[in-house]
């Protein structure tokens, strides 16, 4: 076989036309460079919008009672009536290696009044000393301070609350809610901070209190929590953890433990979305570059029509001629991804450090399907995308040889010889 | 009965090409018996058909009628596979243009039908200087076909037809881009090959100087054998090989 020399001629073969040849490897790894900057900023904004997604008040996994999501009825508290051990549990889930925290959780939903004003509230109660460690609204405070133990009757509320009911750090408010006896809670707290998260129905709807103020406020005993939320070492291991926390809990107490794609379906069908939409970009562009490097190699073909009959004459079979043309193809291909690669790393790398600053189209922070990605668009290796767009784009090389391929093998040695 | 000593055997072919409406016939029942070892002219007119007689006995073209035996093979019932294994096993081409590969060197383009019959690098390599030393060109095997002379080009063909031992080449007008001192030289070396190797050459051609060296002469006109001449420098400059067909 002549598969030790092929490479060789064919690179060769190449560089016969070193300008057609150079534009189309400009173009594949210009294009090829596209490509890695597309994934490594799809690849950013999937993971901000997952990190942020989870990460300000969410959480990566939650436990509850059986039935608790999504209705969330305050009466249905791990462990029932009589509650659970919560000390036992955290422990108990904190003893999984890939856990990074958790934290308890108590939801109600009340009436905020002050002085002439009130307006209807979701009300979360947390523990202030280990919420923290799972979510990152204690950083998002814009005014004040965020919860201690040393105020349990304070609470933090959003900036667009504070603004709508006319209130502010040190201001009393009163609130109002159905306990979970049946009976009316209320009672009087101060605003001891107040925070922006960016996303309008957290600002605009949401206090914060400690754990123990809301379980008073809601008739609750201490053993009887809502949830428990959870942060990961390693968020894609979300669905795993919580499928293993699910089985293990399950064994003590009736739990249901979910994982964010779960929780926020909404956002992990955008990240599919993001997927798609990038392997979309991908298509595109590799239809492109069919025509291209078709293009090219037609040329390259043709031009060469009478020394392809001739190698037929002297007994190159058609595969072989076939095999020649798709090794040009290949070589054009690689060459032109470890330019591209080359020029690319330099792009990932300001895209993963500096990002793309977002303030000047949007205005300041957007957001995307109920989740604040940030005034920074921020890149994110994507080595798996790099490596399909790199196969691709091979791929790409290989099937757009095929016609120029299949064409000269069908020369006839006679003809094509005869070809000036 | 064909008999196997011919290395060429041709039995009323005809060829009929289509340009258009109108049929041009190229070979009108054409008959002809090349012995092993023979160094053959066809000559003729332009459009006599001796570019479509060389086609046909190499295999590149298919007669409409007739037989064609080669190698002791009927190339009529040949698949294109077949014939490709054929001609590069068997068949040595020389062209008019030399049809070099621009992007090999001399030494690349003389093994490459020994690249495409898997012979190992050392051999090809052993082969091609041997030949090259033979036909005057030992020293110019690392350069380009650009960098080397019309004359020097076609030892390069007539190297790369040679060095896989074929039974028979078959060279379409190999002078017709020379000057008449390199168009001699290169006589020399193709007759020297064939005496030397016993390898059969049926070449084309309407140098006269080229028809005065043939051994036998076979002219040509409109597609049908006018004459056929055998000469006496045959029997004191072939010698027949072994193992030829």
């Amino acid at each position: 076989m002549i598969s030790g020399r092929l490479p060789q001629l064919a690179w060769r073969n190449l560089w016969r036309n070193p300008r057609r040849t150079f534009i189309t490897m400009a173009a594949i790894a210009f294009g090829y460079v596209m490509l890695l900057f597309v994934a490594c900023l799809m690849a950013g904004l999937r993971w901000q919008m997952i990190q942020n997604g989870t990460c300000l008040i969410m959480s990566q996994i939650q436990v509850h009672a059986p039935g608790y999501y999504p209705s969330r009825s305050i009466k249905k508290t791990l462990g029932g009536r009589q509650g659970t051990d919560v000390s036992a549990m955290l422990a108990a889930i904190s003893a999984d290696r890939r856990v990074y925290a958790a934290t308890p959780r108590v939801y109600g939903y009340g009436l905020l009044s002050a002085a002439h004003r009130s307006a209807g509230v979701e009300l979360m109660g947390v523990a202030p000393d280990q919420e923290p460690k799972v979510t990152i609204l204690n950083s998002q405070i814009a005014k004040g301070s965020y919860l201690s133990a040393r105020m349990p009757k304070g609470v933090v509320i959003g900036d667009k609350l504070a603004s709508t009911i006319g209130i502010d750090v040190g201001s009393e408010i009163v609130l109002l809610t159905q306990a979970a006896d049946g009976s009316m809670g209320n009672d009087v707290y101060t605003v001891v901070g107040i925070f922006h998260s960016g996303l309008d129905a957290v600002d605009r709807g949401l206090v914060l209190m400690s754990l123990s103020s809301l379980q008073d406020l809601l008739h609750l005993a201490p053993a009887r929590i809502h949830e428990v939320g959870i942060k990961l070492n390693d968020i894609t291991a979300a669905t795993t953890v919580a499928a293993a926390l699910d089985l293990q809990l399950d064994k003590t107490l009736p739990v249901q433990a979910m994982a964010w794609p779960e929780l926020a379906p909404e956002l992990a069908n955008y990240v599919e979305f993001n997927r798609a939409i990038t392997f979309v970009l991908f298509f595109i562009f590799f239809l492109l570059a069919v025509l291209g490097i078709m293009n090219t190699m037609l040329m390259a073909v043709f031009e060469r029509t009478r020394e392809l009959g001739m190698l037929m004459a002297l007994g190159m079979r058609p595969v072989q001629v076939i095999v020649l043309i798709l090794t040009e193809a290949a070589g054009l291909a690689v060459a032109s991804l470890v330019v591209g690669g080359a020029l690319g790393v330099p792009v990932l790398w300001y895209l993963q450090e500096h990002g793309l600053d977002l303030g000047g189209a949007s205005g300041g922070v957007i957001s995307l399907a109920g989740v604040v990605v940030g005034r920074l668009w921020y890149g994110r290796q994507d080595f798996p995308a790099y490596g399909e767009a790199a196969l691709g784009l091979a791929a790409t090389a290989l099937v757009s040889a095929l016609y120029p391929a299949w064409r000269a093998a069908h020369f006839r040695p006679t003809e094509a010889i005869r070809k000036v | 009965m064909v008999l196997a000593e011919w290395a060429v055997e041709l039995k009323e072919v005809r060829k009929t090409y289509r340009t258009g409406p109108i049929d041009v016939p190229a070979l009108r029942g054409v008959s002809l018996q090349i012995a092993a070892g023979e160094f053959a002219a066809v000559a003729g007119p332009s459009g006599s058909g001796k570019t479509t007689l060389l086609n046909i006995i190499g295999g590149l073209d298919r007669a409409d009628a007739g037989e064609v035996w080669v190698a002791g093979q009927n190339l009529q019932l040949l698949s294109s596979g077949e014939l490709a294994h054929l001609r590069l096993q068997r068949i040595g081409f020389v062209f008019q243009t030399y049809n070099l590969l621009p992007v090999l060197s001399a030494l690349e383009n003389a093994e490459f039908t020994l690249l495409l019959q898997g012979v190992p690098a050392h051999k090809r390599r052993e082969k091609v200087e041997k030949l090259f030393s033979e036909v005057g060109l030992a020293g110019l095997e690392d350069r380009r076909p650009a960098e080397l002379s019309g004359g020097q080009q076609q030892r390069v063909a007539v190297a790369r037809a040679m060095v896989t031992e074929p039974a028979l080449i078959l060279a379409d007008e190999p002078t017709a881009n020379l000057d008449s001192a390199t168009a001699i030289a290169l006589l020399d070396v193709m007759e020297h090959l064939n005496r030397v190797t016993g390898t059969t050459f049926i070449f084309s051609t309407h140098d006269p100087q080229v028809m005065e060296r043939a051994h036998r002469f076979i002219r040509l006109r409109d597609g049908q054998i006018t004459s056929d001449e055998t000469r006496d420098r045959q029997a004191a400059g072939v010698a027949a090989k072994g193992d030829a067909v």
